[in-house]
């Protein structure tokens, strides 16, 4: 018997390739020359992110798009993924530089976890089949459970790991199971074979497939932190280190709504009729329990917690929009997460550059006075805060005019509506906090903290690439808004 | 023949289940469980399915039990014999189990499976259920088949970066 070599487009394949190879490299160079500078893997690091986005910026998606039966698929949401992903990685290392609190850790374990996470999420992100995404997402997962307990001193760290540890790999039963009900199913677990079966014979009206259908909408709305699976995202963002937080508050969001936009492009359309009444209440619940929650919070990772869980609601209307045959809307979606990974990137930055050497400034009321004492660090955190909250000028404010306005095409009314009253609720703890940072007197703050660390030109970095990101995609938004709709273009 | 070896099978799964979950002590919970995997194997076998059943006692009855044996056995099990075992969740335990039950009988009494009458299972035409398994995992599941070997890899360096720095501190 012979068994024929699976055809690969390597140049498609580069970027996971590169990302892969860079975090053995970053092990392998960290076991044999423990010695060396830090600050050399750090730049290591970042070079190997920039060289995978170049790669994948480079490989033009063409009529070949699928790579060994759809297991690899990269076409123009892949690469628009890829390049969210690659750029949320690039800003967690500028910020795990920066923290001071991680300085100790020892770097080759750190950042080669780092970047196995963000070769799972690209893999998960770039497939059409079902059992890529399993893998990609326990890739990513795996490596995020140990990150969130990295600094292994901090009883708050431990709980997060642990907690995050549970109930994702309860979460991740339900998505196998869901996904083994579905390939029972139809017999298949790529999905564009899936749609096809759907529409020539009745199995979307088994009850196998209804069920797999709902254990997998459960399994990923946790990854991406949908109400009512939300309960574990305040504690694991307060207890993880502020850069892992940073990181988990985008890209596994990110890989996990691409996997499922790319279901819900498949077999929404045809058999979901039933998935229109929950993704209905789990984008209004989702919104509504982050943004009200989010108003008591006094320490600011929490806050920011519950603000990203509000932020995964608002994609839950582009996801209800998709359901119902909307283009639009997954552009929507590409752009908003470009523009929510740069907002609140730069907002994580902020609280890192705060930090000083022993103590991080986690309570809001830290942030009392620092227009006065950091005119900077409190003019970019007020700019993410504003764009987090949706006023323009800002990235924030078209992103989600973009996204409802979808939502409003296709015939949505009440759900675009409460999504902007949510929008208004939420300005409220936002600007709470640009209103204590320049109304309030500052309390005893250190004398000169943070930013004169080592890592002051990581965070510097990170801090103007999101502010000029943020304001850029805010004055001037149609250029790459027509670039996320072209990337949206062959899907299907 | 076959219809008694099921039936035979499948008492023993439903005995030593139910003996496993009444045992006060542990360890004598955890035997059980091998003796319920290894019927559960011979199911398999039954079924045809002759790689699922070696797998479920290499990997079930082997490693995971070791897995279970070696938590239990640092945990103190002279303490957990005397603890209350129910924690006064039998009703709910009973309501779960009901309603599993008739989950099963719901997916596979009403269409069951239809996928994978109609389609197959995506299985070659090679006979035997091993060599099957062995050419679809070496040519349409090639891919996830290696990318495994990462996720294997991330999960490796994970435990040794947890327990490594357990021991210098």
């Amino acid at each position: 018997m012979t068994i024929p070599f699976p055809q690969i487009h390597w140049a498609y394949l580069l970027p996971v390739l590169l990302v892969v190879g860079g975090a053995v490299f970053v092990l392998m160079w960290d076991a044999f020359f423990p010695q060396r500078e830090r600050s050399f893997l750090v730049t290591l690091t970042l070079a190997v992110l920039a060289s995978a986005l170049g790669a994948s910026l480079a490989a033009q998606p063409g009529s070949e798009a699928a790579s060994m039966g759809g297991m690899y698929l990269y076409d123009g949401f892949t690469r628009f993924v890829f390049a969210l992903i690659l750029l949320s990685s690039f800003f967690s290392v500028l910020l795990s530089a920066a923290q001071r609190s991680l300085e100790e850790v020892p770097a080759g374990d750190y950042l080669g976890l780092i970047l196995f996470a963000t070769s799972g999420m690209m893999l998960m992100a770039a497939t059409r089949s079902l059992l890529m995404v399993f893998v990609g997402l326990e890739i990513f997962s795996l490596a995020l459970y140990v990150l969130a307990g990295f600094l292994r001193g901090q009883p708050e760290g431990n709980e997060a790991a642990l907690k995050y540890f549970l109930l994702g790999s309860f979460a991740s039963g339900f998505l196998l199971y869901g996904m083994a009900l579905i390939f029972g199913a139809t017999g298949s677990v790529d999905l564009m074979e899936i749609a096809q079966r759907l529409t020539t014979s009745p199995p979307s009206r088994s009850p196998a497939f209804l069920l797999g259908l709902g254990f997998v909408v459960v399994g990923l709305g946790f990854k991406v932190a949908a109400a009512p699976f939300y309960m574990w995202t305040p504690d694991v963002y307060e207890g993880s280190p502020t850069a892992v937080t940073a990181f988990m508050s985008v890209g596994p969001k990110v890989a996990a709504f691409a996997a499922f936009f790319r279901l819900l492009l498949a077999v929404g359309p045809r058999a979901g009729a039933e998935l229109d009444a929950i993704l209905w209440v789990m984008a209004v619940l989702t919104m509504t329990a982050g943004n009200v929650s989010a108003i008591w919070q006094s320490n600011i990772k929490r806050m920011l917690a519950y603000s990203s869980i509000a932020h995964a609601g608002y994609i839950l209307v582009a996801l209800a929009a998709v359901r119902r045959g909307s283009d639009l809307a997954t552009g929507s979606f590409l752009f908003y997460m470009l523009v929510y990974a740069l907002m609140n990137m730069g907002a994580f930055c902020v609280v890192v550059a705060a930090g000083a050497r022993g103590e991080e400034r986690t309570r809001i009321e830290d942030y009392a006075g620092l227009g006065y004492t950091r005119p900077a660090l409190a003019a970019a955190m007020a700019l993410f805060m504003v764009s987090l909250a949706g006023i323009p000028p800002t990235g924030g404010f078209v992103a989600k005019f973009y996204l409802f306005s979808a939502a409003v095409k296709v015939g949505f009314v009440w759900l675009p509506v409460i999504a902007v009253l949510n929008s208004v609720v939420s300005v409220s703890y936002y600007l709470r906090l640009v209103v204590l940072m320049y109304m309030r007197e500052p309390g005893e703050a250190p004398a000169r903290p943070g930013l004169l660390g080592p890592g002051w030109s990581y965070a510097l970095a990170a801090l103007v690439l999101a502010a000029a990101g943020v304001l850029n995609f805010g004055i001037f938004p149609s250029s790459f808004f027509e670039l996320a709709l072209r990337s949206t273009l062959l899907l299907n | 023949m076959e219809l008694a070896f099921f039936y035979l099978f499948a008492a023993g799964i439903v005995g030593a289940s139910l003996l496993m979950v009444t045992r006060a002590n542990v360890i004598h919970a955890a035997l059980l469980l091998v003796l319920a995997f290894l019927f559960m194997a011979g199911l398999f076998v039954l079924a045809g399915a002759e790689f699922l059943a070696g797998v479920q006692i290499l990997i079930y009855a082997g490693g995971i039990m070791v897995l279970y044996l070696f938590s239990i056995m640092l945990m103190n099990v002279g303490v957990a014999v005397r603890l209350r075992q129910w924690h006064r969740q039998s009703v709910l335990a009973l309501a779960a189990a009901v309603l599993l039950g008739a989950e099963v009988w719901a997916v596979l009494g009403r269409g069951g499976y239809p996928g994978a009458k109609a389609w197959g299972w995506g299985l070659g035409q090679t006979p035997g259920n091993v060599e099957a398994l062995g050419e679809v995992l070496y040519t349409k599941f090639l891919f996830p088949f290696e990318v495994a070997s990462i996720l294997l890899l991330a999960a490796m360096i994970g435990a040794i970066v947890l327990a490594k720095r357990e021991i210098t501190r």
